[in-house]
């Protein structure tokens, strides 16, 4: 049946965790990996890693690093302070099943599970995030077996 | 429909995406994963007209991870070649950046790229901009409308006068936005001259022709991909300035370029249902039959386009009377285009009939329904052309029994139960039928799967589900054997997933394309010695479960797989059309609900809850149940936001959007949706389309407001014209 | 969002020191990330105070309740004493928000959140609650959800809590920690009126970290609850609410505790109500004479001139609730 997306719509997978050369003190890096994890620093967007001359001359905004379970997974990244949990999962992990509908608290869309209570992925900050246990929609179900939710 | 036997068609089949979709894999416009993409973030203007003296980019340009920011100041010309297609209204649409105007409170003055969404967003916040502000024109009640659209029958006013009964109200209906879950989002790359855009669209032929014409490129060095759309409700319709801006900023910054919409911009961004102030008379006997109607609506547009919606067919044709005057004006307002919003036209008309439709029968002391029926129209008077099919009053006939109308309170404020009146109303729904030309292909493989692969959408609806039905069908697979694809302009074309067009017209692309499969494989194995079906007379063999065989007696066949690898075919295809309605047409063609509704009044803060509502459709065929009934739900909901509590509101003293989020512009909550069910008629109308099909999608909405307005009146005794009905108007 | 740094403090001593060096304390954040991200506040610092020992709902020793800064709405709303002895803080709690936000906010942080006034969230809209001295363009604005009591020429906007609602009622208190070691504020006392300064909303100073909510023991037995009216059944602020706690003994009321919220710049307490119904007995009538002052003082706005009207209503609506129909 139809649950393959046509060829069209994907495009060929990236490999996304590109170590940059040298740590510099203008771009935050993460001087560790965690097993299944992916290595971010502030300015990678889709696995390609911008050097400071690239992007703005002003000092990068201050990221933290933050280590975090995301569906089993324990992940540990580094990143812009400001950045949301749901920006955390769409655009950094590729977790797009928790959607944006408002960015504002006001829809639910952004629903995601933190240590078992629902919240708002949006109003979450992502590096207030250290040891919890994330699960989101892509994380419900039991391998073919689908939550009550779904 | 086919001498194929129905087993996917008509059943109550779940979604065949559901599980992409619950499991967060199906991927829509800002999710596609791809390569390099930087982020780009609006600048809204914060005036609402005027011109930009200025714009001061440098502290924005200093931030870490801003790229660039792009202007009318530094953008470069775009040729805008002349596009009337594409769902652009009459006028001159909005150029990204090609002047210093600013034309409605919110539109892009500017964009901003950076390599992180955080830095993109602050980017945007930091950059200056500087006006030189008049007050906009935004209140429909204090601009000068254009021209009217007329429309006459017979002598309204002479039919006026000699009426023994005359009523002459006005209504007004809030401006609503679409408010889809998902917000417009477009992912843009260049490939030398070539434009791929993964993007949030109703219509991929459309975005690509915009962009093509924006540009100055051939069609084909465009392509538009949109396989999952988070709701549209016509907001996806056109191609918004926020997509040239992706593939703008795309282009000067060599970089894929990611740009989704605030949820705020999207009510400046694409489009909404205009706001009306609609004036009805009515003139009729004392036994309620109808002798003229005048109807006289305006409603706003932009100052640069003329949008128009079908408002005037409900009034022309729904019910019987020998005089009709129209008169349809659109207002010129500082505001952005409106766009057609489900069911646009009857869903505001339908209100406004259906409300003084209400009125006349208290007035009388007639039952709503048997108003009705007295004023059933034996044609289209005002084409003259007979219905296809029309059975309205069945709906009426059912719903009254299914609902227990027979139990309304036959006087206003008449029930209580403790705090609250309660009361039932009901309105009748009408949505013409459309269709358009659509093509699909289909491929028969020799492991006896097929491939079905259309340009269309699926905005909720359940086109990818309802498609593998027919195909199923109509090639005789199971529905696991059909892949069906849509959302490319690469893809055979159709017109825009919207109007309840798309089953009538790709549903019956793709059945013919798949009859043509069949029949291309029927007339193989016929004449095929070696084929069981040697020999048969090619109109008694039928397909079912991947194999081929004699009407009657299934033994004497064989499987898809089978034939075509023992002829070493690796594939059957064909190209499947439908050319549209027929020119001229020769029936007309609509839609029809009777749907009711009970409501519960608080009797002393005013507060209106729905109870109950049921629906009764008249749509043709149903294709497919679990999705019908899905479609009637979402018709209710949005009907019940219409009724109590939608409503985009606009200060005016500078043309902001006041309530621009989901906090502040309500729509139903779950514990706002009670007991919600529908009916539909049973059969077919095989004038419409090959399908029996007459439109689904809208015709749900249509009828619903009026349906709750009427249940406040018989509740409260209290009759408001205004929508949304708000408890300070029943206080 | 302006950058900003980011710390976690595990005591209190840690977090007044990055308090008294301007961090701004963040917990459920569920104001402050919302209010960042439209660039309304910019605070520099944020120090992360989720992880201080403030979590606890006690028993006072006379019959009362505290209720600590760091409690969340979902746990104080779910927590049995706080269900059998204030039903009306455990309903203001459910009726509020979304069980998401719910999970996320505290209690402290609720009495702080700010008002949902669209002008003051939009950056590019005259506020003097966030830019003294540039006007109110609510005033003569969309209005609908604005004060009808407790305004000033400056500011009109409503505060949005519920249970803050239900706190002025019952007279809480608000305990405070600062450099200068702990105080307590009277309910009344902790949420300001805009008068010329709308910019301050809160007694709070710089740095002082609230530690609890304390609500004084009050007779029993004692029936309470919230009534909220608003356009759609759930998620909405209050266009009016009622707060009501009466003790009944001997067929007459001995003490009534009486605000509404969705109508004041504070939470609005009703003495002039709760003196009428002090000493009467339960009755319709008496219900409805109370409220006959319920709205004095009210300066509706263009867009909000039921609120008077429907706050009466509103507020006779909940007596009849709390105290029994006659």
């Amino acid at each position: 049946m139809s649950t393959d997306l046509p060829e069209s719509a994907v495009p060929p997978p990236t490999d996304s965790s590109e170590p940059s050369s040298a740590p510099t003190r203008r771009t935050f890096i993460a001087t560790s990996t965690a097993v299944g994890g992916v290595v971010l620093a502030g300015g990678v967007i889709g696995g390609t890693l911008l050097g400071p001359e690239e992007a703005g001359a002003a000092a990068a905004a201050p990221s933290s690093r933050v280590s975090l379970t995301v569906n089993g997974t324990r992940r540990t990244v580094t990143v812009d302070n400001r950045t949301s949990l749901l920006d955390l999962l769409r655009e950094y992990f590729g977790l797009t099943g928790s959607k944006k509908g408002c960015n504002a608290g006001a829809c639910g869309a952004c629903t995601v599970l933190v240590d078992g209570h629902r919240v708002n992925a949006c109003l979450t900050l992502a590096v207030r995030m250290e040891g919890v246990e994330v699960t989101t929609i892509e994380g419900l179900a039991d391998g073919d077996q689908l939550h009550p939710l779904q | 429909m086919s001498p194929q036997p129905q087993a996917a068609v008509g059943a109550p089949l779940s979604r065949v995406d559901g599980r992409l979709k619950v499991t967060g894999q199906a991927l829509y416009a800002a999710e596609h994963d791809v390569d390099g993409a930087v982020h780009a973030v609006i600048v809204d203007a914060s005036i609402g007209r005027g011109r930009i003296t200025s714009i001061d980019t440098r502290d924005a340009e200093a931030h870490r991870g801003v790229l660039r920011v792009i202007h009318h100041g530094n953008a470069p010309r775009l040729p805008y070649r002349d596009n009337s297609g594409s769902n652009n209204p009459a006028g001159r649409r909005l150029r990204v950046f090609q002047d210093d105007r600013v034309l409605f409170h919110g539109q892009p003055v500017a964009v901003v790229v950076a390599t992180t969404l955080e830095a993109a967003q602050h980017g945007a916040s930091l950059v200056k901009v500087e006006y030189d502000a008049e007050r906009p024109s935004t209140d429909l009640a204090e601009a000068e409308p254009g021209e009217p659209t007329t429309y006459a029958r017979g002598d309204a006013e002479a039919g006026l006068r000699s009426s023994d009964v005359r009523l002459e109200l006005t209504y007004h209906l809030a401006r609503n936005h679409h408010n889809a879950m998902e917000p417009h989002a477009t992912i843009a790359r260049w490939d030398g001259n070539r434009l791929t855009v993964w993007d949030k669209t109703q219509w991929v032929m459309g975005t690509r022709d915009e962009l093509a014409a924006v540009f100055g490129l051939a069609q084909d060095s465009v392509r538009v991909i949109s396989p999952f759309v988070g709701g549209g409700f016509g907001s996806g319709l056109r191609c918004w300035p926020h997509v040239p801006i992706a593939a703008l900023a795309a282009r000067e910054t060599g970089r894929p370029v990611k740009l989704v919409l605030s949820r705020k911009q999207m009510y400046f961004g694409v489009g909404f249902r205009p706001s009306y102030e609609y004036r009805l008379r009515l003139g009729s006997d004392r036994r309620g039959r109808l002798a003229a109607m005048v109807h006289e609506m305006d409603h706003e547009t932009s100052s640069y386009e003329t949008f128009v919606e079908g408002i005037l067919d409900p009034g022309r044709m729904l019910y019987s009377m020998p005089h009709v005057r129209q008169a349809y004006r659109t207002v010129p307002l500082d505001v952005s285009t409106p766009i057609w919003m489900r069911g646009p036209g009857p869903a505001t008309a339908s209100y406004v009939i259906e409300s003084a439709l209400d009125e006349l029968a208290n007035e009388l002391g007639i039952d709503p329904i048997e108003l009705r029926r007295r004023n059933e129209p034996a044609e289209d008077e005002s084409s003259g052309l007979p219905w296809s099919t029309r059975r309205l009053r069945e709906c009426y006939t059912v719903g009254a029994r299914e609902f227990g109308w027979d139990r309304r309170p036959t006087r206003p404020r008449s029930r209580r139960e403790g705090d609250w009146l309660i009361g039932m109303g009901m309105a009748a729904g009408v949505y013409h039928t459309a269709r358009m030309p659509a093509e699909a292909r289909v491929r028969l493989d020799a492991d006896g799967t097929a491939v079905v692969e259309t340009a269309s959408s699926d905005m909720g609806p359940g086109t990818y589900t309802s498609h593998t039905q027919v195909a199923a069908d109509a090639l005789g697979l199971t529905m696991r054997a059909v892949t069906f694809r849509l959302g490319d302009s690469l893809y055979p074309q159709t017109g825009p997933h919207g109007g309840s067009m798309t089953m009538a017209s790709v549903g019956s692309a793709v059945l013919d394309g798949c009859n043509r499969v069949r029949r291309q494989a029927i007339e193989l194995a016929v004449e095929d010695e070696e084929s069981p079906l040697y020999g048969v007379a090619a109109e008694d063999v039928v397909a079912r479960s991947g194999r081929l065989h004699v009407r009657n007696n299934p033994a004497r066949g064989e499987a898809y797989q089978r034939l075509l690898t023992r002829n070493n075919r690796s594939r059957i295809e064909a190209r499947g059309s439908y050319t549209g309605p027929s020119s001229p047409e020769r029936h007309s063609f609509h839609a029809y609900n009777a749907t009711f509704a009970e409501v519960a009044v608080d009797a002393t803060l005013g507060l209106v809850r729905v109870r109950r509502i049921l629906g009764v459709y008249d749509a043709g065929r149903i294709i497919s149940p679990k999705l019908a009934d899905s479609q009637a739900i979402g018709g209710m909901v949005g009907g019940i936001g219409q009724a109590l509590l939608e409503h985009t509101v606009t200060d005016h003293r500078d043309g902001r959007i006041v309530n621009a989020g989901l906090a502040d512009y309500l729509v139903p909550v779950n514990a706002d949706v009670p007991d919600l069910r529908a009916i539909y008629l049973e059969g077919e109308d095989m004038e419409a389309d090959p399908l029996g099909v007459k439109g689904l999608g809208e015709v749900v909405m249509v009828g619903v407001a009026p349906a709750i307005a009427n249940a406040v009146f018989n509740a409260t005794g209290r009759r408001v014209r205004d929508l949304p009905i708000t408890a300070e108007a029943l206080l | 969002m302006y950058p900003f740094a980011y710390t976690r403090v595990s005591d209190t001593r840690e977090a007044l020191n990055a308090g008294r060096r301007g961090g701004r304390y963040i917990a459920g954040g569920t104001t402050l990330v919302d209010l960042m991200r439209e660039t309304v506040e910019r605070p520099e610092t944020l120090v992360d105070i989720s992880g201080l020992p403030l979590r606890e709902v006690t028993a006072t020793e006379r019959g009362g309740l505290r209720i600590g800064a760091l409690v969340t709405m979902s746990q104080a709303a779910a927590d049995r004493k706080v269900r059998s002895l204030y039903p009306v803080i455990s309903e203001a709690l459910e009726l509020s928000a979304s069980a998401q936000l719910r999970n996320m906010a505290t209690i402290g942080g609720n009495i702080m959140q700010r008002t949902r006034c669209t002008y003051f969230r939009d950056v590019t809209a005259a506020c003097n609650k966030r830019e003294p001295g540039s006007g109110c363009a609510a005033r003569e604005g969309f209005n609908r959800m604005h004060a009808i009591l407790g305004t000033s020429d400056d500011c009109v906007a409503t505060h949005p809590s519920d249970v803050a609602v239900a706190f002025a009622a019952l007279e809480a208190s608000v305990h405070l920690l600062g450099p200068d070691g702990e105080r307590t504020l009277p309910f009344a006392d902790f949420l300001l009126r805009p008068g010329s300064t709308p910019n301050r909303e809160q007694a709070v100073q710089r740095g002082e970290l609230i530690t609890a909510v304390e609500i004084p023991a009050l007779p029993r037995p004692l029936r309470s609850g919230y009534l909220k009216v608003r356009d759609r059944q759930s998620y909405e602020f209050a266009l009016t609410s009622a707060a009501v706690a009466l003790h009944v003994s001997g067929g007459v009321i001995r003490e009534a505790k009486v605000a509404a919220g969705g109508v004041g710049t504070v939470p609005w307490k009703l003495p002039a109500v709760e003196q009428h119904l002090v000493g009467e007995r339960p009755s319709e009538a008496l219900w409805a004479a109370a409220v006959a002052r319920a709205a004095e003082g009210a300066r509706p706005l263009r867009h909000n001139r039921f609120k008077p009207e429907l706050l009466q209503r509103t507020v006779e609506r909940q007596l009849r609730i709390v105290g029994g129909t006659k």
